[in-house]
């Protein structure tokens, strides 16, 4: 009989408690890694508190571990397939997914992230930019909205 | 949440990774953009300006060679006086300089104009009219630094210096005796000079480096010597030059030729 699963608690901003094997984290996060490897982290009591990422946002990226130490053996196309899925997602879900990755230090998360922003901006004009990106207030004066359609007439 | 609730250092990463023309329109989408963009792409990147002369006035197209499209990305008119013989444009810290000089010819004085202008983020300024030296010059130098690259700041200092010559000489005879200078420091406020020092040293070539100093290269008595300037804080009201230190010098250096810095990565300072 095998040892049972190490597990870690998170604790996302509504104080909603998650329980997660703890290689899967460890192996993603660099900062969960410290944590365990300079032995802050307490298996008996200790819960990571993660105040800026919200339970939605933190189920997406324990999924996104959980995959990828489960499946990292796939072939590359059936990965690729699959973290095309799960980051289908509206921008400001992005935005949030960002943030975590980048407060957890995810790598391989924030690099599919900024290839994905990247995408989304390539190519487009500046109006479809601001549709895309939700940008409501994009904080010019109506001189300087005047002067950015006068200097970049073509991406307008 | 809101993009615009997207830290800088986030946006800057993922600008990192754009294209010049995609990066332009980021500049144009919002102001939280616009600032990471350009703290990505005012100083950083190489870009190619060539010049043509017209009858109807000077135009410049600017290029991106390292871009995926390698086209011309923007083509403005730059200003009327620009004339191939008189006047030069540098391109210092991804800024480009133009230079123009001004001959008043009823009082016989030499006067020098510096515009400044970013092609990616498309600020533009002037130095105030600078006076150089009575009569006209047979020769020239102008360098010109920065003691931090303005990205989009409203304050710095530019410091810069301009070696000329009466003589009619060949360029490699043009001693110490046959030429004068002018050092210039200027700090700038909003876009108006508040101050300007002048120095009577003689500088074979000024350099600013990442440390915020400005290394000055002059020769005395067949030696070397290096000043270093620091400069002042571009966010306070300090003075423009805090205090000038004799750095090293090299002895029985032969005056005729040329000085300069080589900037070794090490921010080590080697001249030769």
């Amino acid at each position: 009989m095998g040892s049972p699963v190490k597990k870690i608690m998170l604790c996302s901003s509504e104080k909603e408690i998650f329980s997660v094997e703890e290689q899967v984290m460890v192996q993603h996060s660099v900062i969960i890694n410290n944590m365990i490897e300079d032995g802050s982290y307490n298996h008996e009591e200790s819960k990571i508190p993660l105040d800026c990422v919200d339970s939605k946002t933190l189920k997406k990226v324990i999924d996104y571990c959980t995959h990828h130490t489960h499946h990292h053996n796939d072939n590359q196309e059936d990965l690729e397939a699959w973290d095309a899925q799960f980051l289908n997602v509206d921008s400001n879900g992005l935005y949030d997914l960002l943030m975590a990755a980048n407060y957890l230090e995810i790598r391989n998360l924030l690099d599919l992230i900024y290839g994905t922003i990247k995408n989304m901006i390539k190519g487009k004009k500046i109006d479809e930019i601001r549709r895309i990106f939700n940008i409501k207030d994009h904080g010019f004066t109506p001189e300087e909205e005047e002067q950015n359609r006068k200097e970049y007439p073509h991406f307008y | 949440m809101g993009s615009m609730d997207l830290a800088l250092e986030l946006l800057e990463l993922i600008f990192q990774r754009l294209c010049l023309d995609d990066a332009m329109n980021c500049r144009a989408t919002c102001r939280s953009w616009r600032k990471a963009a350009d703290a990505i792409f005012s100083s950083q990147l190489p870009l190619m300006l060539s010049l043509s002369t017209t009858c109807c006035g000077s135009f410049g197209s600017l290029s991106a060679p390292w871009s995926n499209h390698d086209s011309t990305v923007l083509t403005e008119k730059w200003p009327q006086e620009i004339d191939r013989t008189y006047n030069r444009v540098y391109s210092v810290q991804g800024w480009l300089v133009f230079n123009i000089f001004h001959y008043e010819w009823f009082k016989d004085q030499t006067f020098s104009e510096l515009s400044f202008y970013n092609p990616f983020s498309r600020a533009r300024f002037k130095l105030p009219k600078l006076f150089l030296f009575s009569g006209g010059p047979c020769y020239y130098q102008l360098r010109v630094a920065f003691n931090s690259a303005p990205l989009g700041s409203e304050e710095f200092v530019v410091a810069f210096l301009f070696v000329f010559s009466y003589q009619e000489k060949v360029y490699n005879s043009i001693g110490p005796e046959d030429t004068k200078q002018r050092l210039a420091f200027i700090k700038f406020k909003q876009g108006s000079c508040i101050e300007s020092i002048e120095s009577d040293e003689i500088f074979y070539d000024i350099q600013v480096h990442d440390d915020n100093k400005l290394y000055g290269l002059t020769f005395k008595h067949q030696s070397s010597i290096v000043f270093v300037f620091t400069l002042g804080d571009n966010h306070r009201d300090d003075p423009v030059v805090e205090r000038l230190v004799r750095l090293n010098t090299i002895q029985d250096i032969d005056a005729v030729g040329r000085f300069i810095f080589i900037m070794h990565p090490s921010n080590e300072v080697i001249k030769w």
